[in-house]
């Protein structure tokens, strides 16, 4: 519970307890900048440097060439002449999370590019990290903490984890990434920097605080009134030095109005051809997590985002037949069918279909609705298991 | 190599210590797995004491290599309405799956998936070629599964298990994915087929 609940809003976007950041850093980075070895930046960069070498091989990385180019693509409008300061890094882990070290290695993780539900989304979230990245807020970070006895403890953890043993581990990338969880201004900074960045590259800004909206809505989902105070006093008192996710969410909006009107781009579309392809992997991550109410708002943002789609119909019925409490099973074979309707060519929703009569006991039925999955399924992976179902 | 010195270190326990970490299990040896479980042992395994196994719901765990390395773990008895294991962290077992009786077999497999993914707090756990197979006389299922745990090794499981009178009996195979997992897959193979109700 707490596991999940703490990383829904984790990452850069409101991850330490730390306080305020003084200016320094050196402000905007400029193109091809790499610093000197024998500077402190130069040691900070070297440790990243050796982690992103170790990350290249993680086993967690999502390693498609046409997803990998097409988010990079993204990057690259954006970054424009930054573009190839900065390398990107799909990660298959199952929460809302980006980052970027200071030497410009950025972590999407597929919880996130499960969560956006178009084109624009995704480029708020790499624009903002982009942010970071140009204004150098490591750095501003790390200058702070040689202040003060902190960086003691910062260089030992970074050191460890570049070091490969520790950073083979995942809570070691978390800390690494963590170590410079950003100041509310900074945040703020970056939500900026990112906004102007989507705008220059075409894309509609009003869609940045639509994924905070998402967010809020999944902290929320499944509590009471007053749960949800609970949950936002908690929220307040741990993330006291951030943005709470609602006024960032109402920042953005405002700053996105600011921005003159004009046809721009949203790419619904174009994002559901993109992640289609890795859609029911990551959705088949996220719903191992067991966390019910929050799925099914990510599946109403996905029905919201591509009306006539099929599958997010399919994914309902997955979340109510794995919970299997009271009337689920009649909602999950509602929602099945649903996605019939919208695609009689779907063949996981009869395998869904077939499994809850046979729950049920309707061995006929399901023999028939498994019958159907296997034609349209040929080569499913359970396809023996079915089949003994099926008696054929 | 290993194989050699591991289970030559746990002979050596064995008669050093009054109260072992491990009891060897010698090739050919019949020995009970939780309630009402027999298994013949093929190959040499050394099976782990109740008080290192760790996790609780665990019968009985045995192991080649050492238990970081290699794990075969027996679940006799499930009962309707529990988690067929749980972690020594009591806050990951808030809210775990729950074997059922009515489940069918693919909703056994996400059970154990989403089981996994908590207990072994993996970011990752994907089981795949889910199939019928007999286990202990009964029909019964078998599918692999490979899971990227918190440490980012990979890992690969083996599991086989049937459904027969209430409750869920199961067995679990698990070692890296790199050599091991098939190093010693083919025992596994055989010692789920010795598998015999009653005790021996
Ligand atoms: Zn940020």
């Amino acid at each position: 519970m707490d596991f999940t609940r703490r990383h829904l809003l984790c990452g850069c976007a409101a991850t330490a307890l730390t306080g305020c950041v003084s200016q320094g850093g050196g402000g905007q980075i400029r193109a091809g900048y790499a610093p000197s070895l024998d500077s402190a930046e130069g040691g900070l960069w070297e440790i990243f440097n050796k982690a992103e070498a170790d990350l290249k091989f993680s086993p967690l990385r999502m390693t498609d060439e046409e997803l990998n180019r097409y988010v990079t693509d993204i990057a690259c409008r954006l970054a424009g002449k930054h573009c190839t300061d900065m390398r990107v890094y799909l990660m298959r882990t199952p929460f809302f999370n980006a980052t970027m070290a200071p030497n410009g290695m950025m972590q999407v993780w597929s919880g996130l590019l499960l969560r956006c539900q178009n084109e624009a989304q995704l480029a708020a979230v790499l624009g903002h990290e982009i942010g970071h990245y140009l204004k150098r807020h490591s750095l501003q970070r790390f200058e702070q903490m040689r202040d003060n006895s902190s960086v003691a403890a910062f260089l030992g953890i970074a050191i460890a984890a570049a070091g490969g043993g520790a950073l083979a581990n995942l809570p070691g990338l978390v800390a690494i990434a963590n170590i410079f969880a950003f100041s509310r201004e900074q945040e703020r900074e970056a939500d900026g920097v990112g906004l102007e960045l989507m705008v220059n590259a075409g894309y509609e800004p009003v869609q940045a605080a639509e994924i905070w909206r998402g967010l809020i809505a999944e902290r929320d989902a499944g509590l009471t009134l007053e749960e949800r105070q609970d949950q936002k006093q908690q929220r307040d008192v741990f993330f006291a030095s951030h943005p709470a996710p609602a006024d960032r969410a109402q920042a953005l909006a405002l700053q996105a109005a600011a921005y003159p009107g004009g046809k721009r781009i949203v790419g619904e579309d174009r994002y559901l051809a993109q992640a289609r392809a890795f859609r029911d992997t990551m959705m088949q991550d996220e719903l191992r997590l067991h966390q019910y109410d929050r799925t099914l708002v990510i599946i109403e943002r996905m029905k919201t985002a591509n009306p006539g789609d099929a599958d997010p119909f399919y994914y309902e019925g997955e979340v109510y037949r794995a919970r299997n409490d009271g009337i689920d099973s009649g909602r999950a074979m509602n929602a099945y069918g649903r996605a019939l309707e919208l695609d009689e060519t779907h063949g996981l929703s009869w395998r869904g279909i077939g499994i809850l009569h046979r729950r049920a006991g309707k061995q006929e039925k399901a023999a028939a609705a498994f019958r159907q999955y296997l034609e349209l399924v040929p080569d499913a992976e359970d396809r023996l298991m079915i089949q003994s179902y099926v008696g054929a | 190599m290993r194989i050699r010195n591991f289970l030559a270190s746990v002979l050596l326990l064995f008669s050093l210590a009054a109260c072992e970490t491990y009891t060897a299990v010698s090739a050919g040896q019949s020995v009970p797995v939780g309630e009402g479980i027999t298994v013949t042992a093929v190959g040499d395994w050394a099976a782990v004491s109740r008080q290192f196994v760790g996790n609780e719901g665990i019968d009985a765990m045995w192991t080649v290599d050492g238990p970081s390395i290699n794990q075969l773990l027996f679940f006799s008895r499930v009962e309707s309405g529990e988690p067929f294991i749980k972690s020594t962290n009591q806050k990951v077992n808030e809210g775990l799956p729950t074997w059922r009786i009515g489940m069918t077999e693919p909703d056994v497999m996400e059970m154990v998936e989403g089981t996994l993914v908590k207990v072994y707090e993996a970011p990752v756990v994907t089981a795949s070629n889910l199939r019928p197979q007999v286990f202990l006389n009964s029909p019964g299922f078998a599918f692999e599964f490979d899971m990227v745990a918190k440490s980012q090794l990979e890992t690969k499981g083996l599991v086989i298990g049937t459904q027969q009178g209430g409750v869920l009996r199961m067995m679990i195979y698990l070692a890296p994915k790199q050599h091991y997992f098939t190093l010693h897959e083919r025992t596994v193979r055989a010692i789920a087929a010795s598998a015999r109700t009653g005790s021996s």
